[in-house]
């Protein structure tokens, strides 16, 4: 607790809640890592989940992936100074404890996925060579980064503050 | 009808009442609004950087096969974005953000109508190894920045007065 007491007065902490402009900013950019993140990596799993656009091979969302990665950094920097801001309360709050497991799920899940798509053979009928592990662990990724979204919206709703 | 009068009958339609009246439908409008923005964003993001030049393993073929996700992305932010609306439509009618946000939603509209008349026939016939025109790519950079812009302003709202 005392660790959380000092993220919750340090100085960027102290500027994020008071300042007018300073929550709202890291909410957009959290709202925007999100969304290239969660974008990327639904469209590359439907893909290999799916078959859906068959004409885009899963091996070529290669570069799509630097997206995301940078998505992902916006959501994680944006997402640690609003921890920071409220650090007590979140830590102890259990949709934020979700949301944190679902996101390192999520993280191991496209890693894992990806390792699996980069071994797939593309040429000769790519679809063909997508085996069921494959097709379950992007229905996985899509499962845990949506429900990383779910849980990040219930936060605001259940939050109870606790004081340091 | 005047505004006024519009927005009494956005307030008093059954749907207001019923997102006024039931307490897990305003959360559970948000979580789908943010999943709608991820398909959205998700598919804008391999359709429009594909027709700036980036990725080309991708086919711009391939890569507009990915429209229906961003409009059943869209068609999920739409439905919530009225259900929100017609929850409190005083307040949104009021917040210049929301003015500006639906402004911004109205300018990529017309944009995506534009590519889907004048650019797609081009987009979809171009030989393998041909890149798109300017007008194309002008089109697909506008496309990206108004959503982002959309997202922004989106996550602005409360500091403009309402939740949303």
């Amino acid at each position: 607790m005392a660790l959380l007491a000092w993220l919750y007065e340090t100085e960027i902490s102290h500027w994020i809640r008071e300042s007018v402009w300073g929550h709202p900013m890291l909410l957009c950019f959290h709202a925007l890592g999100m969304a290239a993140v969660v974008g990327v990596v639904l469209v590359l799993s439907i893909r290999v989940a799916f078959g859906w656009p068959g004409s885009i091979a899963p091996q070529s969302f290669s570069g799509l992936l630097r997206v995301a990665r940078w998505g992902f950094l916006a959501n994680l920097a944006s997402g640690v100074f609003l921890y920071m801001s409220n650090a007590p309360s979140l830590s102890l709050n259990w949709t934020f404890q979700s949301k944190i497991a679902l996101i390192a799920a999520g993280g191991i899940s496209i890693l894992v996925l990806w390792r699996m798509v980069e071994n797939t053979p593309a040429s000769g009928g790519p679809d063909q060579a997508i085996t069921v592990q494959t097709r379950v662990a992007a229905v996985l990724t899509i499962g845990f980064w949506l429900g990383a979204i779910v849980a990040g919206r219930y936060i605001a709703y259940t939050l109870k503050h606790v004081s340091v | 009808m005047s505004i006024a009068h519009f927005y009494h009958w956005a307030h008093d339609t059954d749907l207001g009442h019923f997102m006024r009246a039931v307490s897990w439908a305003f959360s559970v409008c948000e979580t789908l609004h943010f999943i709608g923005l991820c398909m959205l964003l998700g598919a804008l993001l391999v359709i429009d950087l594909r027709i700036l030049g980036f990725y080309r393993q991708i086919s711009i073929n391939a890569a507009m096969k990915l429209i229906p996700l961003a409009i059943a992305g869209f068609a999920i932010n739409l439905v919530t974005g009225i259900c929100f609306f017609a929850s409190d439509s005083f307040n949104y009618g009021q917040n210049p953000m929301f003015i500006f946000k639906m402004g911004l939603v109205v300018l990529a509209g017309i944009n995506a109508i534009y590519h889907e008349v004048a650019c797609k026939a081009g987009l979809c016939g171009l030989p393998k190894g041909v890149e798109p025109d300017r007008t194309a790519k002008f089109v697909a950079a506008s496309s990206l920045v108004l959503w982002i812009l959309v997202i922004t302003a989106g996550r602005l709202l409360p500091q403009f007065g309402i939740e949303g």
